[in-house]
């Protein structure tokens, strides 16, 4: 059996390192904070894909359970992520980052 | 037995042009949640993503992670995405950065070097360790003895067994959140008296 053949944790690494990166512009350059929010679910995700991944590639259930733990506390992050949008916007009119000035002097 | 050599080759390749096929969507479904200036779209895509993230998760063999990551992602939290997205009134957004040119640059410049170092780093990982073996069987023993090799039995044993705090403490601070979720999302009385 050619062991080369097989799908490497490498490839999966490589996709989920791309999907991270992508997420990080997503928080970085976007200003609709729905749309910050998805690009955190997004690199959440591809980080569990790599949990997944090396976890099928070593044998260890492990990495599957954390990866568990990581669903239940994104549902929980975007719950009270979507609650503080919601709040934002019943005082500013607005879910852009730029509305929320409040704190700011001048 | 020749004929069984080379259907498992061909099984073999087929797996791997599904990972790319997957690797595809996911990502041009990435980034059309990160470009596309209409949120709606935005999330339309991220249920693309979440969906061909599942089949990535059944294709390299974690099966209950699957069926997990579309009921929790595309049924639960979507539905909250979609629900906000709803309730808030959205305008388009437009790109114009209000940095300045060399504050742009030099954050461009920071990501791609982080991005390039990474991935050269990754690259590093030899091919042939750690190998996504389909016929891979995790196992564990049950105190009577008994040897448990079904992935999904593994799985729960596991966490129900040697990871009931955490699990515990998982579900208390899912409770805390929908409160707390409650608390910051409820009109606030006093303040419009």
């Amino acid at each position: 059996m050619n062991v080369q053949d097989f799908l490497s944790v490498r490839e999966i690494a490589v996709l989920a390192f791309v999907l991270f990166t992508i997420g990080v512009v997503g928080v970085v350059t976007r200003r609709n904070l729905i749309v910050i929010l998805m690009s955190v679910e997004l690199m959440l995700n591809s980080v569990n894909l790599l949990f997944v991944a090396f976890s099928r590639g070593f044998n260890d259930t492990t990495g599957q359970l954390t990866v568990l733990f990581v669903m239940a506390i994104a549902a929980a992050e975007s719950a009270i992520g979507l609650a503080l949008i919601i709040a934002l916007f019943r005082n500013t009119r607005s879910v852009m980052t730029d509305a929320a000035q409040e704190l700011k002097d001048s | 037995m020749p004929i069984m050599k080379t259907a498992r080759v061909e099984d073999i390749s087929f797996r791997q042009t599904l990972f790319y096929c997957f690797a595809f969507i996911l990502t041009g479904s990435a980034l059309g949640v990160v470009f596309h200036r209409n949120p709606v779209k935005s999330a339309l895509f991220l249920v693309s993503f979440f969906v061909g993230l599942a089949a990535m998760y059944a294709l390299i063999g974690a099966e209950i992670l699957a069926t997990l990551q579309v009921l929790v992602y595309v049924g639960a939290i979507m539905v909250l995405f979609l629900f906000v997205i709803m309730l808030v009134a959205l305008r388009e957004e437009n790109f114009e950065s209000p940095l300045s040119n060399i504050g742009r640059t030099a954050i461009i410049a920071t990501l791609s070097l982080a991005f390039l170092l990474q991935l050269i780093l990754l690259l590093q990982i030899k091919p042939g360790r750690a190998d996504l073996n389909p016929a891979g069987q995790v196992t564990t023993t049950l105190v009577a003895g008994k040897q448990v090799t079904d992935a999904a039995q593994v799985i729960s044993i596991n966490l129900f067994r040697d990871y009931l705090i955490a699990f515990e403490l998982i579900s208390l601070l899912l409770l805390v959140a929908v409160v707390g979720a409650i608390m910051i999302a409820k009109k606030n009385r006093q303040a419009l008296e």
